[in-house]
């Protein structure tokens, strides 16, 4: 086995272990820190696939921004976590990813992708960011600004509702 | 080189685990970091794929994932945040509005 | 056969100033109708009253005024309106028939006029009285001008409605409602003859202009033997005026109309109402030959014999007047029958004045029954009573001598006392029966003997009628004893009662028609040049015989009822013929009434027929429709009710399953899911 698919299988075991951590834990901030193990570890994937940009951005959007914004919506609705319906939560759980893995497993084993072989490599030593810089910004620049419109409405968008909806509680309270 | 296979192993683990949280977690948060796994799940596959493309559409496509996930749960946390203040819960076992009356 | 009918342009001719003049007349109380009408109740009772009568009497100073200036005949006409092609005229014809009965007609409202003012004072409804009498008088004078059928017709049916409004002017009572109904029903019965008349003149003539009409008739003399067509309408426009002028057997509704108010009863049996139709008729004389002026003859004689002898058993104060008013109409028919046309319209004239004044003094000793039933009404003690009952009455020479002496005069009018008018009128259409039956010999003597007794009846029913009233005993007070006190009071009537009886019971003597008091042939009413030339012989014993039954009659009468002083009625099934009008109503009931209503009975009976008909098909469509709805219902219904219900239970079944747990959706949807999968492993 070579080292890096030692250092693969490490972060696989990481990212996996944690989300199991999300999937059995009761305490949400738990669920909240694994998660960002979790993210964490397909960063890491994502350098070993040698798309480092991507990593990057997965650290800058997820662990900086998703994860802060749940956390917050953890401080916001917090209640204790006891009071939460979760009979039988870890059977049917396990039962659950069992039966979803072994069906999506069975399901690929039965495809067979024919892709070429891994030395055709696009990255050079510098990573892809430059290339992919480039190229996307003039080839593919409409998807970018397409995004910029719809990130945009999200942002307005989400704020209008929690508005709304604060104001009205106030209004009836 | 890692061989893609292991990616995609990886990835489907990693997408039985976070739709059993999407399916088992009674708490809403919960069920939104559930689906933050379900889109990195995606995402592994495709950067794995995509490695292989010299046109960078893989990565390119990841990152549209990734800014769609981060919009996703800002409307989700507002979406959250309206039901606590309405319902004053976010547990999915006590909102049941779309059954029959 | 229409090369048999000359063609006659019609003229048209421009009113001339005498023609204005009596257009002016004829719009003034039209005016006052139209003014007071819609006023009503706006302006006070007197300004009411004395305009209308301040217009009347202007009237008839006018109407005197153009009498006196006209000379020969004033024809005028004008196109009334225009269809396509056809040019409707109307006309106007001012004659020496047209302008006395106009002076006649506005002399005696003028009266009538004068005497309300007074008499309706303070009656109920008052406010519409004088525009109905206003209304009434316009209508009359439009048939006095018209020389136009149609026109006339028309004023004719407006008499007829004023009629109406006036008898039953008092229409909360019932008989008065029933009077006023009864009267325009048969005279609208009669006037459907009018119409016909109309009709038939039109479609052989193409005209309804009476002097176009007149030249045509003397013109197609071939013509009219061929198909008798004038005869007809002849006979119609009698019959129009039997309805009119209350002949036999229509006259039936002209005693009940007394029960208006007796001013307009006054008016009506003198100047308006009945006149018209004998006015009518002297307008269309030309149409009366061959034997229909026989047929008028003897319907007169039989109505003028049956109305005195009914008179005879009356004991209304005012239906004898009525009964003696068709007596009269009686006489003017038989004289227009015989071709006398001037002695009916003189006999019209005279008897115009007489009875409006007979009416209005009768009128005023009930004007005085009725204060007395209001004084006792004013002390509490009301008592039903007949104010109209003649054996109620008595006495009243003493209490009210102007009402007698003006009553007097017109009695002797009336039954044709020598040095009165009617004793003139009377004579002359004896002596034109007499001449008649001279020539024509056979049934006409009869005619002549019936008219004799008559003028016999007359006599006998109006002394009868004036002992009553005016001598003896008063005879309430046998009855009624309370009554005496307020019998105390009675007194003369105001002069605005007094001044038309005086005027009028004057007009009833001889000067004003004939120098000669005893004969009115060389008077000026009956000269040659007034009406019609035939030459009129005089027989010396026609006067005297008249006049010897007259006197013999009154003896009788006399001996009779000088000592009564309490009625009981003896002759109980003669009364009840009388009351019955000798059963002519039971008989236009049986006659006309009752097949119709046979026939309607069939008809209904028919229609009730057809109706079950209908009813069983209805029923039997019911019954289907009923098995169609059961079927309907149950089958086919209830096969869609099944294969719902069955969907519904399926989907409830799983519906159940659907707690709103949105992971339990994601639960199914990864079953779904999953079963596509395997959907696709299969195929794969």
């Amino acid at each position: 086995m070579k080292l890096i698919e030692v250092v693969f299988l490490f972060f696989s075991i990481q990212l996996l272990s944690s989300a199991l951590v999300i999937l059995f834990t009761r305490n949400v901030v738990y669920a909240a820190i694994a998660l960002m193990s979790t993210l964490l570890g397909v960063a890491a994937l994502f350098v070993l696939a040698g798309s480092d940009l991507l990593a990057v951005v997965q650290l800058v959007v997820y662990v900086g921004g998703v994860l802060i914004l749940l956390l917050f919506g953890v401080l916001y609705t917090y209640r204790d976590p006891e009071s939460y319906f979760e009979k039988k939560h870890v059977l049917l759980s396990i039962v659950t990813v069992v039966v979803i893995a072994a069906g999506l497993l069975f399901l690929l084993s039965d495809l067979s992708f024919n892709y070429p072989t891994l030395s055709k490599v696009p990255s050079d030593k510098a990573g892809i960011t430059r290339a992919a810089g480039q190229y996307w910004i003039t080839s593919k620049i409409l998807i970018f600004e397409v995004v910029a419109v719809f990130l945009l409405v999200v942002l307005v968008g989400a704020g209008w509702i929690a508005s709304k909806v604060l104001d009205k509680s106030k209004t009836e309270a | 080189m890692i061989p893609v296979d292991y990616y995609i192993i990886v990835s489907i683990l990693l997408f039985s685990i976070g739709s059993a949280i999407v399916f088992t977690r009674r708490n809403i948060l919960y069920v939104l970091m559930g689906i933050e796994l379900i889109f990195n799940a995606a995402n592994i596959n495709l950067v794995a794929f995509g490695q292989l493309d010299p046109d960078l559409n893989g990565q390119l496509f990841s990152m549209l994932i990734i800014t769609v996930a981060a919009a996703e749960s800002v409307v989700a946390l507002a979406i959250v945040i309206v039901l606590f203040k309405k319902l004053n819960t976010i547990d999915l076992n006590e909102i049941t509005h779309l059954k029959e009356k | 056969m229409s090369g048999l009918i000359p063609h006659i342009e019609v003229p048209l001719i421009p009113a001339d100033s005498i023609s204005m003049l009596a257009l002016t007349i004829f719009f003034m109380p039209i005016i006052t109708f139209i003014l007071l009408f819609f006023t009503g109740k706006h302006i006070l009772a007197s300004i009411r009253s004395w305009l209308a009568t301040g217009v009347m009497g202007v009237m008839f100073v006018l109407s005197v005024y153009l009498h006196i200036s006209i000379k020969g005949e004033h024809l005028s006409r004008w196109i009334w309106f225009e269809i396509g092609t056809i040019k409707f005229t109307t006309s106007m014809l001012l004659n020496n028939y047209s302008t006395t009965m106009m002076v006649i007609a506005t002399f005696v409202s003028f009266m009538v006029h004068l005497y309300s003012v007074q008499y309706m004072k303070e009656r109920r409804n008052h406010s519409k009285y004088f525009p109905y009498l206003a209304l009434f008088v316009s209508s009359m004078l439009g048939i006095i001008l018209s020389d136009n059928l149609l026109i006339t017709f028309i004023f004719w049916e407006l008499v007829g409605l004023a009629s109406f409004l006036l008898i039953g002017f008092w229409y909360e009572k019932d008989t008065s409602a029933a009077a006023a109904k009864k009267a325009f029903l048969y005279n609208k019965f009669a006037d459907l003859a009018f119409v016909i008349a109309i009709m038939i003149l039109y479609a052989m003539y193409g005209t309804t202009e009476i002097s176009i009409l007149k030249e045509l008739v003397n013109l197609s003399v071939t013509y009219q033997a061929v198909l008798a067509v004038p005869i007809f309408a002849g006979l119609a426009i009698w019959f129009a005026t039997v309805g009119k002028s209350a002949q036999f057997p229509l006259y039936v509704w002209l005693p009940d109309a007394m029960a208006g108010p007796t001013p307009v009863s006054a008016l009506l049996h003198a100047a308006t109402m009945v006149a018209a139709g004998v006015f009518l008729l002297l307008k269309t004389s030309f149409l009366l030959i061959d034997w229909v002026p026989n047929l008028i003859t003897i319907f007169g004689c039989v109505t003028a014999l049956l109305a005195a002898l009914q008179a005879i058993r009356t004991f209304d104060s005012k239906k004898v007047l009525a009964f003696s008013t068709v007596s009269q109409l009686g006489y003017m028919m038989m004289a227009v029958g015989v071709g006398a046309d001037d002695a009916a319209f003189f006999h019209l004239a005279t008897h115009a004045f007489f009875k409006a004044c007979l009416f209005l003094s009768v009128g005023a000793v009930i004007h005085a029954m009725h204060h007395m039933q209001s004084h006792q009404f004013d002390h509490g003690q009301y008592k039903e009573l007949d104010a109209l009952d003649m054996r109620l009455m008595g006495g009243f020479r003493k209490k009210m001598p102007i009402t007698f002496a003006a009553y007097s005069v017109s009695y002797a009018a009336l039954i044709g006392l020598p040095f009165f008018s009617g004793f003139l009128s009377k004579d002359a259409i004896l002596g034109a029966l007499y001449d008649r039956a001279v020539v024509s010999g056979s049934w006409s003597w009869l005619i002549v003997a019936v008219a004799f007794t008559t003028v016999g009846l007359t006599a006998f029913y109006m002394t009868r009628q004036m002992i009553l009233i005016f001598f003896g005993e008063f005879r309430l007070l046998k009855t009624d004893a309370s009554y005496k006190k307020y019998f105390d009071h009675i007194v003369e009537s105001e002069w605005l009662i007094n001044i038309p009886l005086i005027l009028l019971g004057a007009m009833s003597f001889w000067f004003f028609f004939s120098l000669n008091p005893l004969h009115a042939q060389t008077g000026w009413w009956m000269k040659d040049a007034f009406v019609s030339g035939t030459h009129h012989e005089f027989h010396i014993f026609i006067p005297i015989v008249a006049s010897l039954f007259t006197l013999g009659a009154i003896a009788i009468a006399v001996q009779k009822y000088k000592t009564i002083d309490a009625f009981v009625d003896t002759r109980l099934t003669l009364t009840r013929v009388f009351a019955n009008n000798y059963f002519i109503e039971k008989g236009i009931t049986f006659l006309f009434v009752q097949p119709v209503f046979m026939i309607s009975n069939m008809c209904m009976a028919t229609d009730d027929f057809i109706n079950r008909a209908i009813h069983a098909k209805a029923y039997f469509f019911i019954v289907v429709a009923q098995l169609a709805d059961v079927f309907d219902r149950w089958v086919i219904d209830g096969l869609v009710h099944f294969v719902a219900g069955f969907i519904r239970y399926i989907g409830s079944f799983f519906r159940s399953y659907l707690k709103g747990n949105i992971q339990g959706y994601f639960y199914f949807t990864l079953i779904a899911f999953a079963l596509m999968l395997l959907w696709l492993g299969w195929y794969l």
